[in-house]
């Protein structure tokens, strides 16, 4: 429809111009025959009518075939042009912005990854250390356990030993004292016996 | 941009199939437009302040609306004197109403512009010469007086600057509503 009236409305619009010029010159023509040169308002002084038609004629005529074939096409041109570069700017940018994402989600599983299997290791060592230091521990504890029990038997020897002298001991001791305070002699055997006997006393 | 502003009134008012047209427009936008404002400029000429360079851009218009209306339509151009939902009773009324507001349709385009533009530099003129008066004959008194006309002045060109985008657009503006209503209502 649009281009249906292109050629045929320029006709009509040049067609019309110059009808209302013919019809207005025509009336100037009139009026400056009929009436003489007057001192109103210049606006409706008809001698200027015909020159201000024809000039306005030649402007007009001229601005609107310069705005048809140059103004408009070059607008209208730069208009488009800039419209699809806005456009192809935008398309770019969500195409890299896509791209973008695709990557980074790429790199946030890896780390996550990463991070899982650091984990895993972590523990097994952790494990392994754990493991390595009990037995060292169990070792360490077998061996003093042993020398503990190597002492406290060295011990209870010396002791039962000690005990089995002691009532000898002491008889020897009594009769020592007894002859040096007193003129007579003691029987070392009765004391022995005595310490022996409070001995066997305590132990039960 | 200013481009972008005209096709847009354009599209706005008749859409997509206001093409051909946004040039006509957009020259008679500009034109318009450049002479309202080469008027500003002291000493020039504005020619958009005479009847007969409006009136002869409004006759264009007019004569290309109904010159596209007869042509798209036919006849049936005549049926957009007839509006809708009017009960029968009251078109012998409505017809020569419609008509008639069509018909003064370019007198009305035309005037309006060559009144806003002539009436706002007569304006200006009649206070300058206030000022003029008012400083030259009345002494020291007058001088300070003369600063109200002058201020008004000030406010004037202001003023006439901004109806001299309004009036174009409104040209214009109008201009595309005559040619929706010429492409459409039949």
């Amino acid at each position: 429809m649009t281009m249906l009236l292109t050629a045929p409305r320029r006709r009509r619009i040049f067609a019309s111009a110059a009808a209302a010029m013919v019809v207005l010159a025509g009336g100037a023509h009139a009026a400056l025959a009929a009436e003489a040169h007057q001192r109103g308002l210049p606006q409706f002084d008809a001698t200027f009518f015909l020159t201000q038609l024809f000039w306005l004629a030649l402007i007009f005529g001229t601005f609107y075939i310069l705005i048809q074939g140059v103004a408009v096409p070059t607008l209208v041109r730069v208009l488009e042009t800039r419209d699809s570069k806005i456009a192809f700017d935008i398309a770019r940018a969500e195409e890299l912005r896509n791209e973008a994402a695709t990557v980074s989600a790429v790199i946030e599983d890896k780390i996550v990854h990463a991070r899982d299997h650091a984990r895993t290791i972590l523990s097994l060592a952790n494990r392994e250390a754990e493991n390595v230091a009990t037995a060292r521990l169990a070792m360490f504890d077998a061996r003093i356990s042993g020398r503990v029990r190597d002492a406290e038997r060295r011990i209870s020897h010396a002791r039962e030993d000690a005990l089995r002298e002691l009532p000898a001991q002491v008889g020897t001791l009594v009769q020592e004292v007894v002859g040096r305070f007193t003129p007579g002699t003691a029987e070392p055997t009765l004391a022995a016996a005595a310490v022996q006997a409070e001995i066997n006393e305590r132990a039960h | 941009m200013s481009y972008e502003f005209v096709s847009g009134i354009v599209y706005s008012n008749t859409g997509p199939r206001g093409r051909p047209f946004v040039p006509f427009v957009f020259a008679l936008f500009m034109f318009l437009l450049l002479g309202n404002l080469i008027g500003m400029v002291p000493y020039t000429f504005t020619f958009t302040s005479h009847l007969i360079v409006t009136g002869t851009l409004a006759l264009v218009v007019f004569v290309m609306v109904t010159l596209l209306g007869l042509i798209k339509h036919g006849l049936h151009f005549f049926t957009k004197f007839i509006p809708k939902g009017v009960p029968a009773a009251l078109l012998p009324l409505m017809i020569p109403l419609e008509i008639i507001s069509y018909f003064i349709r370019p007198i009305s385009l035309s005037v309006r512009l060559f009144a806003n533009i002539m009436a706002g530099h007569t304006m200006l003129k009649v206070f300058a010469g206030f000022i003029v008066m008012m400083a030259g004959g009345m002494g020291l008194v007058g001088y300070l007086l003369g600063l109200l006309p002058f201020a008004l002045v000030v406010v004037l060109i202001g003023f006439e600057f901004f109806v001299a985008f309004i009036q174009a657009y409104v040209f214009a503006l109008l201009t595309t509503i005559y040619i929706q209503d010429s492409l459409d209502l039949h």
